[in-house]
């Protein structure tokens, strides 16, 4: 395998007793580069991401091959795979004001999200400031309680501390999903932005074709645990080869479409 | 238009939480019969407050909410039961639209007992109702949790039109459900609505949605409505920067990223506009004056610079 | 696949049917409880000296070890041990009955009633609420054996009116929340009368939790009542109820053993049958449980 790709899936597999849950036949992930997974609930896609970072339960079942910033997560003990995770690659959440402990200021959950890895005092401190910063978020919102600040807040520092612990790769499960549109876009810009200037791969995971078509250079569209068709965004958006790809295209409520 | 009485309307309604208004001197006429309104906002503008007090679920603070031109709280008891039996809520289906407990006919015979159908005549209209929203008659004997979520949010629609309403207050009806089935329900919806000649108040946060459904569109911001018209005027040439904004951030297939202002707050101000904070078009006079709806076009908003919003909002999104 | 295939139209008996199967404890705790009300009612016929459960003495026989002809001993004053316990779960368990249907009668009631009207409605009735909390079952209950005889019937007054308030609480918190439900507004939007959406539909999304709670405290309610029995204020002499039996042969344990142990073990096991037997009808009763 290639060391220049962050991330590198062969043949995965996910069961759940006898169920096939997820099957990806191959996915890389280079720097700098976004891949979007798209499809309905129960295509699998969530779990595809759990599974890469290692964060599947012990009743599921994970085969194949899958390196993670040249680890191979399935094959490793928990113990580097945790280390892989959050370190190398970082999970952001739909949720991310549920994703956070709300007893803790902000400023505090970074600081031991560093600690586990090590970091501590002023380098911790300049790692924190600068992280906000690369998120757009004003520095005395590590002062603040979770519930104190907005959604779209929360995502940002939820991405910061992806930052902060230097992550390579952002692996995003519906990163926007519940925020507001005009809240949405300046997410977006925030990972694009990493992409652009610290050469951070992204997963990106939404049922929203049309946000993945405006960020992901190459797509995976996924249905009932199964890869049903993948390429370039714009091959796969504008050349849709399965039926199931086109009726997603044509069920995705889009301005202008109309009359 | 504007000499028919609505069948509903909210006029100078103000509800609020504490001493929070939710909604503000809000004026919404809404009229029998195959016409869509949209009520397009976000999390937080009011639009879901302005629709319980629509449904006679809120108490109003100021102003009213009224039915054929009588204020709810006058209605006679007949009267009550009309505008009970006229208007009709379809609610998303995240907050257990139906009762867990109750098989879904059950649920839609409740529905029909106040029409003074029971007994074997309800079970064959509760048949009836199913397949008219695309569903299997059988399917009156499951309990809801056994659905999917299409298939529920399908029964909660069958329940609204049990009555034989005219007017149906959808809230958020497809947000909770995968793109290819919002997209059936939203052919429903408008399958429905030519075929029982209703009026749908469609409240969402999803301009396409809006576009596709009604003819008119209302947007909310911080519990006003900010601008109405005709919703293709609105989203092609908004007049309010609040509804540019909204459309200029909806991602379009294929399309560039869309633009954001950054370093705006997303709180809204307590005086005068409550949009100045993230507006670019804000002056001084935003700061000093509340604006209120006025004519602009052929819409209405409540903004000192529609104007030049007009002219700044180059529709190039909405070329195909 | 074939409980799949059940589950798309669970009959009532079919799901009873299937808590059996799933929930082993429940079932231990239901088989246990049928045979104790079982052997209860059944007392006359079952007990070797059935004049031992209510009026008989024999001063001769007084504080013989189990074996023999009595099978558990007997007590102070010579009574078969084995024959009062039975005649005393009769006591016992009819405490417990009356009890919980009053307090959660008048207490669901009263929840219902202040969960889904809110306002100020819910403020009068959590405040009597609070009020009755205050008063501890004990005091209440001497205050009523002044004004009543003591007897079964007062200490199940008594107990009754500090109990019911608990239920009210729990109601009105649930209630409240349902009341926000999407199913409720509906109703309402449908032009449903206020009494029939607290029937049709708070009531019965409000009764899973209570009837757990119901089955629950049954064990506190028999101790309950022994407490009062003791203070002179429940079950009379020679009226057989495990409280008071287990009040009467404590001093004995060290020498006599088992006038305190039998009647114990009685409230042990049937304490312990009602709690197993709530947390698989807490199971059973969520109807989202058996949803794939």
């Amino acid at each position: 395998m290639s060391v220049e790709h962050l991330v590198e899936v062969r043949d995965l597999q996910v069961t759940h007793g006898d169920r096939r849950i997820a099957s990806i036949p191959e996915l890389t992930l280079a720097a700098a580069e976004c891949v979007g997974i798209v499809g309905e609930s129960g295509s699998g896609k969530t779990t595809s991401l759990l599974a890469l970072l290692g964060l599947l339960g012990r009743d599921f079942h994970v085969s194949g091959a899958a390196r993670v910033c040249g680890v191979d997560v399935i094959g490793a003990d928990e113990r580097e795979v945790a280390a892989v995770r959050g370190s190398r690659i970082a999970l952001v959440m739909q949720n991310p004001q549920g994703s956070l402990n709300p007893t803790m200021r902000l400023g505090t959950l970074m600081k031991r999200a560093l600690a586990q890895h090590g970091v501590k005092g002023p380098a911790a401190r300049n790692r924190i400031a600068e992280a906000l910063s690369s998120v757009g978020l004003p520095e005395g919102v590590a002062r603040r309680y979770p519930h104190q600040v907005s959604g779209g807040q929360a995502q940002r520092f939820g991405i910061a501390i992806a930052v902060a612990l230097g992550a390579e790769v952002i692996a995003a499960d519906e990163p926007t999903s519940a925020l507001d549109v005009t809240v949405q876009a300046g997410v977006v810009h925030v990972l694009q932005r990493l992409r652009a200037e610290r050469g951070m791969g992204l997963l990106l995971v939404s049922h929203d074709l049309a946000l993945v078509s405006t960020v992901a250079d190459r797509v995976l569209v996924m249905r009932h645990g199964e890869v049903v068709e993948s390429g370039t965004a714009r091959s796969v958006l504008a050349a849709p080869a399965h039926d199931y790809t086109r009726e997603l295209l044509a069920a995705v409520p889009t301005l202008g479409a109309a009359g | 238009m504007s000499d028919e009485i609505p069948l509903l309307a909210a006029v100078g309604l103000t509800v609020a939480y504490g001493r929070t208004p939710v909604v503000h001197e809000v004026d919404l006429p809404l009229y029998a019969g195959r016409r869509g309104v949209g009520l397009i906002g976000e999390s937080g503008s009011g639009k879901t407050t302005l629709a319980r007090a629509l449904l006679g679920l809120l108490e109003p603070h100021h102003g009213e909410v009224t039915f054929r031109g009588r204020s709810l709280g006058e209605l006679s008891r007949a009267e009550r039961r009309e505008y009970r039996s006229q208007v009709q809520p379809v609610f998303q289906d995240g907050n257990e639209a139906l009762d867990p407990r109750m098989r879904v006919g059950a649920s839609i015979r409740e529905a029909l007992a106040m029409r003074g159908l029971t007994g074997r005549s309800a079970s064959s209209v509760v048949t009836d109702l199913l397949e008219d929203v695309g569903l299997s008659g059988s399917l009156a004997t499951r309990r809801p949790h056994e659905l999917s979520g299409g298939q529920r949010q399908r029964v909660v629609i069958a329940r609204a039109l049990a009555i034989q309403p005219r007017l149906l207050v959808l809230d958020e009806p497809t947000s909770a459900l995968d793109v290819t089935v919002q997209a059936r329900v939203l052919e429903l919806l408008e399958r429905l609505g030519e075929e029982h000649d209703l009026g749908l108040l469609l409240i969402t946060h999803n301009l396409a949605v809006v576009e596709r459904l009604c003819e008119t569109a209302h947007v909310m911001f911080a519990g006003r409505v900010v601008e109405s018209g005709p919703t293709r005027q609105l989203l092609s040439q908004p007049a309010h920067p609040y509804t540019k904004a909204l459309r200029d951030a909806v991602p379009t297939m294929g399309g560039a990223l869309p633009e954001v202002v950054e370093g705006a707050t997303a709180d809204a101000a307590d005086t005068g506009c409550a949009y100045r904070l993230r507006c670019p078009f804000a002056t001084k006079v935003c700061a000093l004056q509340t604006p209120v709806l006025r004519r602009v076009g052929t819409q209405s908003a409540a903004c000192h610079h529609a104007e030049q919003v007009v002219e700044a909002g180059n529709p190039g999104v909405l070329s195909s | 696949m074939s409980l799949a295939t059940v589950a798309v139209r669970p009959s009532r008996l079919g799901r009873v049917s299937r808590l059996v199967r799933a929930d082993l404890l429940a079932a231990v705790g239901a088989v246990l409880l049928v045979l104790i009300v079982l052997a209860s009612l059944a007392a006359p016929w079952l007990a070797p000296f059935p004049q031992d459960g209510t009026t008989a003495t024999h001063a001769t026989q007084s504080l013989l070890p189990p074996g023999g002809g009595h099978l558990m001993g007997t007590d102070q004053v010579g009574r078969d041990v084995l024959s009062r316990l039975l005649y005393g779960g009769r006591t016992s368990l009819f405490i417990a009955a009356v009890v919980l249907l009053l307090a959660a009668a008048v207490g669901v009631a009263l929840g219902v009633i202040a969960g889904y009207a809110g306002g100020v409605v819910r403020d009068v009735i959590m405040r009597v609420t609070d009020v009755f909390l205050a008063f501890p079952a004990l005091l209440l209950s001497l205050a009523l054996a002044v004004v009543l005889q003591p007897s079964v019937r007062t200490a199940i007054l008594a107990i009754a009116a500090t109990w019911w308030p608990w239920y009210t609480r729990l109601t009105a918190s649930i209630a409240s929340s349902i009341r926000s439900r999407g199913y409720v507004d509906a109703a309402r939007c449908l032009g449903v009368s206020p009494a029939r959406v607290m029937l049709r539909h708070v009531l019965p999304n409000s009764l899973t939790p209570v009837l757990v709670q119901l089955s629950l405290d049954a064990g506190g309610v028999i101790l309950t009542a022994a407490a009062l029995s003791y203070l002179g204020l429940g079950a009379q002499e020679p009226t057989s109820e495990w409280g008071l039996m287990v009040e009467q042969g404590q001093a004995l344990f060290t020498t006599d053993w088992w006038v305190v142990t039998f009647p114990g073990l009685a409230i042990l096991v049937t304490a312990f049958a009602f709690n197993v037997l709530g947390e698989g009808l807490r199971a059973a009763l969520d109807p989202r449980r058996n949803a794939r």
